[in-house]
């Protein structure tokens, strides 16, 4: 990197640094005025809806596909921490201190949605374990940020969403849209705080963080398939919802451009060719809901979904 | 934390690594059989993008 750094000289450069500070502090201060109270609204639904009621199958469906939301909200939890303690500018810091504030409530208000449920809630799964702990055990504060804030949020946000609007069960559907709020605004933290942390790396550091997002986008696709059967029996579309997912992503990475519309370095950013690729894995590899697949592309998935479960043996063997 | 547990979260860290290579690998190949069926076959639903 050059020196010295004559763009903090620069009068747009400042101002862009000042704008994204105070949207920073106002992601501290929107929490704190949009905070809820998890067994306060849990309590009102359960009130309100008659408590949980809910075929069997589905009830376990939901446990297997929440089990996975429980823990990485716990993750998210601790991982918002080490932000709050890591990050230097007092407004990034003032953001993740309000993330653990939210996270701390996702978690208590899904461990009580889980038990009122009275499911067996499974063991977690070898692809989410891998993708939390790797998060939790890195010490590089650039890949919390951009596994957990970036990606893992998006996630989130885009499986609240779907899981709302699919109206699964009553309870859930309402209580989805205040924990996907708070979410949002968490991806917000990585949007706004993470480009000053990129423009300062190097071609190899950049090699690794894609490398990062190759590892954890591939766990989160194989994890998927290891819950299709889930995902069918409460009617949630997968093709639907990586497509939501993948819009997301893409606004959330045109919202990391520069001002003169570079892309952040170290960050895979979907080009118009990347974007087809995905779009077609999308419709191979997750079908429509409702649609009759060939019986080609129908044995490759069954075969691809039979493969997840010896992943996850095998991600299991260490976790 | 003792030289052991480090070494065999070494261990750990290239377990997953490994077998998450294995997984993209799987994947890729996977895709590029799936559009090369549907290029010759068809039949599944490919929406506009």
């Amino acid at each position: 990197m050059s020196w010295p750094p004559y763009h903090l000289m620069k009068r747009d450069y400042l101002a862009e640094a000042k704008a994204k500070n105070e949207r920073l502090e106002r992601l501290y201060h929107v929490g704190h005025k949009q905070a809820w109270d998890g067994k306060q609204v849990l309590a009102e639904l359960l009130k309100k809806h008659g408590g949980i009621r809910i075929a069997p199958a589905k009830k376990k469906a939901l446990a297997e596909i929440f089990s996975t939301i429980l823990w990485g909200e716990l993750a998210a939890w601790s991982i918002s921490a080490d932000l709050a303690l890591q990050l230097e500018d007092t407004e990034a810091k003032m953001a993740a201190t309000s993330q653990v504030f939210d996270e701390a409530r996702h978690f208590y208000t899904m461990r009580d949605y889980l038990l009122a449920l009275d499911c067996e809630v499974p063991p977690l799964d070898g692809y989410t374990h891998a993708v939390l702990t790797e998060l939790l055990d890195t010490h590089r504060l650039i890949d919390k940020l951009l596994g957990m804030q970036l990606i893992v949020e998006s996630v989130a946000v885009t499986l609240f969403k779907t899981v709302a609007q699919a109206n699964v069960e009553p309870v859930l559907s309402e209580l989805m849209p205040y924990f996907e709020r708070d979410e949002a605004r968490h991806v917000g933290l990585g949007v706004l705080y993470l480009p000053r942390l990129l423009a300062g790396i190097g071609p190899l550091e950049g090699a690794r963080l894609k490398l990062l997002q190759l590892k954890i986008v591939t766990l989160i696709g194989w994890g998927t398939h290891l819950k299709t059967r889930y995902f069918v029996e409460l009617g949630i579309d997968n093709n639907e919802t990586f497509r939501r997912g993948m819009k997301l992503n893409n606004e959330v990475m045109s919202g990391m451009r520069t001002p003169d519309g570079e892309e952040p370095r170290g960050v895979l950013v979907g080009s118009a060719e990347l974007d087809r690729m995905n779009d077609l894995a999308i419709d191979l590899f997750f079908p429509r809901l409702g649609s009759s697949p060939p019986r080609w592309q129908h044995r490759i998935i069954s075969t691809i979904e039979k493969l997840s479960r010896v992943g996850d043996r095998a991600l299991r063997l260490v976790a | 934390m003792t030289a052991r547990s480090g070494w065999w979260r070494d261990v750990k860290r290239a377990w997953v690594t490994f077998v998450v290579a294995g997984m993209f690998v799987v994947r890729m190949l996977s895709l590029l059989l799936m559009a090369l069926l549907q290029q010759l076959v068809g039949g599944a639903e490919i929406r506009p993008a």
